[in-house]
């Protein structure tokens, strides 16, 4: 398998006053093209800021990341806000614990919102549609996100994040706000994709169950690596 | 599914609050549109009024210059008089083309209305007046048979008001003799509707203002100098000099005065209407923080997050200033009546004039503005970051 995305030295350094926070220390690891990684760790270990950084959503302080070879962050320097964009939208999708979806719109409209801004292609409403029945939403595509319950809100989200079949899907606590069955049903479903899709997954859990569908889970303590497995 | 759309379905999460900003816009957009619409109306139907009058100058008895505009365009009670042997003298002057004398009387009617009321009579030359106004038309009948016949023309108006016909006989008020009505005129649109037309001779003798005039029609020959012959009216002992010009000039400029500074309260009021379109759109922006960020997230550039707001902000003044116009159309009946209520001289016709240049610069004009209120909201909207989004609890 190729490298997807590697980061060598990669660090993140918050300030508050004259404190120095090392949120990500000179971390360096490879993520492999259709791999599953889980990033596991307590709060306030630099999990969720590695991610973002992984996801292109968040600057390191110092070090490097590539995706697929492309330089995007070296030694503090960055692309654009703009091109920043337009990697976002070539390569990844996003889930977050809270499902962000747009009230006013329906299940399918939510869906082929990255659409409108010019993600992706075009709208491929076969893919969409299978998309749908893999995730047991298609019978819910004109409904409202009030009328829908916490798992297949998230699985909505996990399908806007798919439509635009990016390369990497960036996960941070999925199943943060769902119960033991969702959470489940959530687990197989992502494990599916991977499968089907040979989809890169990058997922933060504090679910140790998580582990079992990883190809590498990454223990993160004081933003440096504990162990990786 | 595209931006516009988008924008639209963005509006409707909080319809009570779209609906309320909708609302200011289109009260302001109603109050300018209607305004503007006066202001030509009114230009416009006093212009018409003055042309029609068929005489570019007018000669009274000396007194106030608006009180002498006021009884030449809407009669009046009060009334001076000046010699009839003036007549001869201003006929004779070279630049003189025509004059018409004219003599007016108000008398009180009690069997007019519940209260009674007073009505106005216009003592005219049956030669020279209707010349003067060559686009009389008769709906039935003719003029006077002769100078000091007991007969009445009415005027469109009048004869609908006193419910007469050719042939009928009228008693004046304060007079034992009975008129007959020889002639009806057709509708002119001017005050000339209203009145009641009887010979100026007999109007002299009936009310015992024998040799008495109140006003002296003159028209000029082609290429004289209004201006000059004017001043040498002014020579004339006790008369007050009126041309039509100086009359359309005095209310016009009254008119502008008092446009001044309606507008600028309807201007005002705009203003505040935008700064709650701005309002609505910025809390918009707050409250949807998250959301955008997640927008940017999935691809969305800044500068299509900027039309996205943008896009509602324009929804938002246009969808109100469209409103505003439809309320302008509907209630401009309405708002005639009021201005003709509040208005101590209005003309005759269609005071408020909603032209479709005027609609369209008004529907300009509050877009635009409301789209220049919309740059700060669209321009937060649009820098907002995705991580600091997500991150945030908002």
């Amino acid at each position: 398998m190729t490298d997807m995305i590697t980061i060598k030295n990669l660090t993140k350094i918050y300030r508050r006053g004259s404190e120095e926070i090392r949120a990500v220390d000179n971390l360096s690891f490879s993520v492999r093209a259709g791999e599953i990684v889980s990033i596991t760790g307590p709060s306030g270990s630099g999990k969720t800021t590695l991610v973002n950084i992984l996801g292109c959503l968040d600057n390191p302080t110092g070090g490097e990341l590539s995706l697929q070879g492309r330089e995007i962050f070296k030694d503090g320097l960055t692309l654009s806000e703009k091109e920043l964009t337009l990697i976002r939208r070539q390569y990844f999708g996003y889930v977050f614990q809270k499902f962000f979806l747009l009230p006013t719109l329906t299940v399918l409209e939510n869906i082929t919102l990255p659409f409108v801004f010019g993600a992706g292609t075009n709208t491929d409403q076969t893919y969409i549609r299978e998309l749908m029945t893999l995730l047991g939403i298609d019978k819910r595509a004109n409904h409202l996100p009030s009328e829908l319950s916490g798992g297949e809100m998230q699985r909505v989200a996990i399908a806007r994040a798919l439509a635009t079949k990016p390369q990497v899907l960036i996960a941070d606590e999925p199943t943060g706000n769902l119960d033991s069955k969702r959470t489940a049903e959530i687990k197989s479903l992502l494990s599916e994709l991977n499968k089907r899709q040979n989809l890169t997954i990058i997922l933060v859990t504090h679910d140790p169950d998580f582990a079992r569908i990883a190809d590498t889970v990454l223990e993160i303590s004081d933003g440096r690596i504990l162990s990786q497995k | 599914m595209n931006l516009l759309s988008l924008a639209y379905k963005n509006l409707q999460r909080r319809k009570l609050r779209s609906a309320f900003t909708i609302a200011g816009i289109a009260l302001s957009a109603w109050v300018l549109v209607t305004l503007l619409g006066f202001n030509k109306g009114y230009e416009k139907s006093l212009n018409r009024d003055i042309d029609n009058m068929g005489f570019q100058i007018v000669l009274t008895a000396k007194g106030c210059p608006y009180e002498a505009a006021t009884l030449m365009l809407k009669g009046g009670t009060g009334l001076r008089y000046m010699p009839e042997k003036l007549v001869e003298e201003v006929a004779s002057a070279p630049e003189v083309a025509a004059t018409t004398p004219m003599l007016m009387h108000a008398e009180f009617d009690p069997y007019k209305g519940e209260n009674g009321g007073t009505v106005v009579y216009l003592g005219v030359d049956g030669e020279t007046y209707p010349q003067m106004k060559a686009y009389f038309e008769f709906a039935s009948g003719q003029w006077f048979s002769a100078p000091e016949a007991k007969e009445i023309v009415l005027g469109y108006e009048a004869a609908e008001l006193e419910q007469r016909e050719i042939g009928d006989m009228m008693l004046l008020p304060g007079s034992e003799e009975e008129f007959l009505v020889t002639g009806i005129l057709k509708r002119t649109g001017t005050q000339d509707d209203g009145m009641i037309f009887m010979p100026l001779r007999t109007v002299q003798n009936v009310f015992n203002k024998q040799n008495l005039l109140t006003m002296l029609g003159i028209r000029l020959k082609q290429g004289i100098d209004s201006s000059a012959f004017e001043e040498k009216l002014y020579q004339l002992p006790d008369v007050q000099v009126v041309s039509m010009a100086q009359v359309k000039n005095t209310i016009i400029s009254l008119v502008k005065s008092a446009r001044v500074i309606v507008l600028s309260i309807a201007a005002i009021a705009f203003l505040i209407a935008v700064f709650g379109v701005l309002n609505t759109v910025l809390m918009s922006v707050f409250e949807r923080y998250q959301e955008i960020g997640i927008l940017k997230s999935i691809g969305a550039l800044p500068k299509q997050i900027f039309a996205m707001i943008w896009i509602e902000t324009i929804l938002l003044c246009s969808g109100g200033c469209v409103a505003g116009i439809v309320f302008s159309y509907a209630f401009a009946g309405i708002s005639e009546k009021l201005i003709r209520f509040f208005l101590p001289f209005a003309p005759n016709g269609e005071l408020i004039f909603l032209s479709p240049d005027l609609i369209l610069s008004a529907f300009a004009a509050i877009t635009l503005t409301g789209m220049l209120g919309g740059i700060l909201p669209a321009l937060r909207a649009a820098h907002i970051r995705p991580l600091d989004a997500i991150r945030s609890e908002v």
